[in-house]
């Protein structure tokens, strides 16, 4: 690296942020180069060029949208460099003498990420560069509906709208019910239902490593961690029926086979309430012409935004709903009990979202102690 | 192909209708009514009374246009040869049905099988024309793009940069370290 920087000498002078050794020739190198702007920009373009293994293509590209982007790279890359060295959020430890323009450059930094944080904080998680940049967040349902659990895990740790993507409601609920059926008293549960999952499988891991014998332990271990990384069908995804309780499940199919329809997903049918009619019961929707089947509650996501009202629309059920929850809305407030409350806790503002607030909501709606204490498990 | 293409009859006589959609930079093209009404945006476009002279998409470039109306070709031919071989009482007929159902899945995943940029401008075309199938197929794949991926090698596909701080990556590691264990 150091060879290349001598060879475009009086160019890019500003030292690579990567360099561990403090590197004072540099430093002599720098007063002698520019100090102008578009220098630092050439500097820091060629500079992300050497660093980065990927194509020209990129870089050409992050380039046109402006200097901010590599500015944000290479503050990516003193991020990075920070984790690695465990210093601070200061960026002086780095470089060890550093002449009057390594200080420059790392002002610049500190003052790009401190902005950008500051950015983040005040505005909506912008959706991420690349591919992703322009997809609504509807549409990310769409795609994670395909996922595993494993996966939409890895996905929330990717960056922070993918993070509030994949901790959606119904795609949790819709992964839980495949594994386990719907939990008996689901309506009073207070949790999210990633939370859900994420504790039923885990008292399952206990409870199977507590019961098998030593010799088939690693073997249901694996079976379990299977469990975690099986998708849903393509049959679950595009049909509710796998969230469905005991008794309208059944009451779903009896009605189905008074018409004919079997439980098998019809394909190429584009069930909207604009083109099907249905039948209701319960919370469910039955399509009378394929018997696909959505439930309408306040995880309900087959809404369109009606015009003249300003309110979510289902155009099935025709329940109408307040703005969904955004996830720049969630991350705003970023912390565990908000978190724990899921989308969907505002039914009691005065009450807040911590324990006692569940707790109490939960007892609230039991009618009798065995209710009661099976409800509080999950407190 | 019948150059007026509004109520023709054709070789069959069966009356096809065929409308007239223009990409956003001015292509035209004819396709069969009911290939076309695979877009529920068409549809209902059509429905309107708005198709005459064509129907024209603002946000969808020629290219993509094409390959989604091939898609929507491609599935109404398909779901106008199984509803015949389901009424025919021919036993060839029927016993061809799972063959030519292989056929399309195999369609489906040439179709969808292409460059990164061409499968983000499918995905949001079909979003916009509302055509399921393709929508899902497009779901499907970048989901397989996704699948058993660590959040590094996502974001390496996708080249997504990581917004969180070094903190709250820590913290989230930490959330969900079970699904590591």
């Amino acid at each position: 690296m150091a060879d290349v920087q001598r060879e475009t000498e009086g160019k890019d002078a500003d030292p690579l942020p990567e360099e561990e050794e403090p590197d004072p020739e540099e430093g002599g190198e720098l007063e002698a180069g520019g100090e102008e702007d578009d220098v630092d920009g050439l500097a820091s373009f060629l500079e992300s060029e050497i660093l980065s293994g990927s194509g020209a293509g990129d870089h050409l590209e992050q380039r046109q949208e402006g200097e901010e982007k590599e500015d944000v790279r290479m503050e990516g890359d003193a991020a990075n460099n920070k984790r690695k060295q465990d210093s601070g959020s200061d960026g002086d430890g780095r470089d060890g003498g550093g002449s009057g323009n390594e200080g420059e450059q790392n002002k610049r930094v500190r003052r790009e990420e401190k902005r950008r944080q500051a950015k983040g904080k005040a505005v909506a998680p912008q959706i991420d560069e690349g591919m992703f940049s322009n997809i609504p967040p509807e549409l990310f349902l769409l795609i994670f509906k395909f996922l595993s659990s494993e996966d939409l895990i890895s996905c929330a740790l990717v960056c922070r709208f993918m993070n509030a993507a994949a901790s959606d409601e119904t795609l949790w609920r819709r992964l839980y019910c495949m594994r386990w059926g719907l939990a008996s008293n689901a309506k009073l549960r207070e949790r999210a239902w990633k939370n859900l999952y994420i504790q039923q499988d885990r008292e399952d891991m206990v409870e199977f490593v507590r019961n098998t014998p030593t010799e088939f332990k690693e073997y249901y271990i694996q079976m379990q961690a299977a469990k975690r990384s099986q998708a849903p069908l393509p049959s679950e995804v595009n049909d509710d029926k796998v969230i469905l309780d005991k008794t309208i499940a059944d009451q779903v199919s009896s009605w189905k086979n008074s018409r004919g329809l079997t439980d098998e997903a019809v394909k190429g049918h584009s069930c909207s309430g604009n083109t099907c009619s249905y039948t209701q019961i319960g919370d469910a929707y039955i399509c009378e012409k394929t018997g696909r089947v959505h439930v309408c509650d306040e995880a309900c996501r087959e809404f369109v935004l009606d015009q003249s009202s300003g309110l979510l629309l289902c155009t099935i059920s025709g329940h109408c709903f307040e703005r969904w929850l955004c996830p720049d809305d969630e991350w705003d407030t970023y912390d565990t009990d908000q978190q724990q409350g899921g989308v969907t806790d505002e039914a009691e503002p005065f009450m807040g979202s911590g324990r006692f607030a569940r707790a109490y909501m939960l007892g609230y709606n039991c009618t009798d102690e065995k209710e009661l204490e099976h409800a509080l498990r999950f407190c | 192909m019948a150059s007026a293409g509004e109520s023709g009859d054709g070789a069959d006589g069966k009356g096809v209708t065929t409308i007239t959609i223009i990409s956003s930079d001015n292509e035209a093209f004819e396709v069969l009514e009911a290939a076309a009404s695979m877009s529920l945006t068409i549809r209902h476009l059509i429905e309107d009374g708005c198709a005459d002279g064509g129907i024209p998409l603002p946000n969808v470039t020629a290219g993509i246009l094409a390959k989604v109306l091939e898609y929507c070709s491609k599935h109404v031919a398909a779901v106008a040869a199984s509803s015949e071989a389901g009424s025919s009482s021919n036993a060839a007929d029927a016993a061809a049905a799972p063959e030519k159902e292989e056929d399309l899945a195999s369609f489906d995943k040439a179709f969808i099988d292409v460059e990164q940029d061409t499968l983000y401008d499918l995905l949001m075309a079909a979003n916009y024309l509302e055509v399921k199938g393709l929508l899902d197929l497009a779901c499907q794949k970048v989901a397989d793009m996704i699948k058993g991926k660590t959040p590094d090698a996502i974001r390496q596909t996708f080249k997504i940069k990581n917004d969180f701080s070094p903190e709250q990556e820590e913290k989230i590691r930490e959330e969900n370290q079970w699904a590591f264990e």
